[in-house]
């Protein structure tokens, strides 16, 4: 079964970013564009993973997590953050909640593919 | 006020923060410009600013950036593979100059939180045709940092006022 990952980023910039990036692989990627709109998405597609930014104005990253958390549903769905603050206060809250990994943007693009790798599998659409 | 020798280096950090966001994001090398003499009078209408604010319990500030309307429009085609040019592009590159302040404003928050100023980031915001002018005021720290960049001027501005602990 193709995994489906699901990009919950406030800029489109990185959402199309994330698009061209996972257009060679065997994967189907959904899209939203703050929290409220990625919980509905998640909710409702059962995503293999997230890839969630940390500052989205509506519902941001946090409030989220802390929302799938309490979710039965999506509890277990790994997720990445993407965050443009390395610092230490976001890294710790992010990691109390449970995150799979981060990554801090900007990120080189081979970075994340790694990253996302482990968690799903990453397999060229181009292989037989 | 918090003494002068004890606030953290804006120009320094800037500088570091806009070249290391630059090169990972872009693989664009830039060069930076000790002196904004040289700077050429391109007009401002071809000129996108984009602004985030920084809050925290000790600073509150804002890092700006400008960006030349060529430079984010090829910025959007690297990143996202679509025609930066295209007419419809100027949502995308308000986003795509918006995002990259967000990049900036994300180093520059860590370097201020090292150095013992934590602070949040804002929601970035964009305007068109507007140049970037340094306030003077006696409470308000500055760095300003122009690089050239893939042959086109940028320039950074850190704004900071200090609050006693």
């Amino acid at each position: 079964m193709t995994p489906r990952i699901l990009s919950i980023d406030d800029s489109k910039t990185i959402r199309l970013l994330l698009a061209r990036l996972f257009r060679p692989f065997a994967c189907e990627l959904l899209e939203a564009a703050n929290g409220e709109e990625g919980l509905a998405v998640a909710t409702r597609e059962n995503p293999d993973l997230i890839i969630l930014d940390y500052n989205m104005p509506i519902m941001d990253g946090i409030a989220m997590l802390r929302k799938m958390r309490e979710d039965p549903g999506l509890k277990r769905t790994p997720v990445i953050m993407l965050t443009a603050d390395s610092g230490l206060q976001s890294l710790a809250t992010v990691a109390r909640l449970g995150v799979r990994d981060y990554v801090t943007k900007p990120f080189r693009e081979e970075e994340l593919l790694a990253k996302v790798g482990r968690i799903i599998p990453l397999i060229s659409r181009t292989e037989p | 006020m918090t003494p002068a020798s004890d606030k953290p280096d804006l120009h320094r950090i800037g500088e570091s923060a806009f070249t290391e966001v630059l090169d990972t994001l872009l693989s664009f090398p830039s060069t930076i410009q000790e002196s904004a003499s040289d700077r050429p009078a391109s007009a401002a209408p071809d000129e996108i600013s984009s602004s985030v604010l920084l809050t925290g319990q000790r600073l509150s500030g804002s890092v700006n950036l400008q960006l030349p309307l060529a430079f984010v429009a090829h910025a959007v085609r690297l990143l996202t593979g679509l025609d930066g040019d295209a007419g419809n592009a100027n949502e995308l590159q308000n986003d795509a100059a918006g995002e990259l302040a967000n990049m900036v404003a994300g180093r520059v928050a860590s370097q201020l939180a090292a150095e013992g100023y934590p602070c949040k980031l804002g929601t970035p915001s964009v305007s068109r045709g507007s140049r970037l002018t340094a306030k003077d005021q006696n409470d308000v720290a500055h760095g300003r940092t122009e690089l050239i960049c893939d042959g086109h001027w940028l320039a950074l501005e850190i704004q900071c006022c200090y609050t006693a602990p």
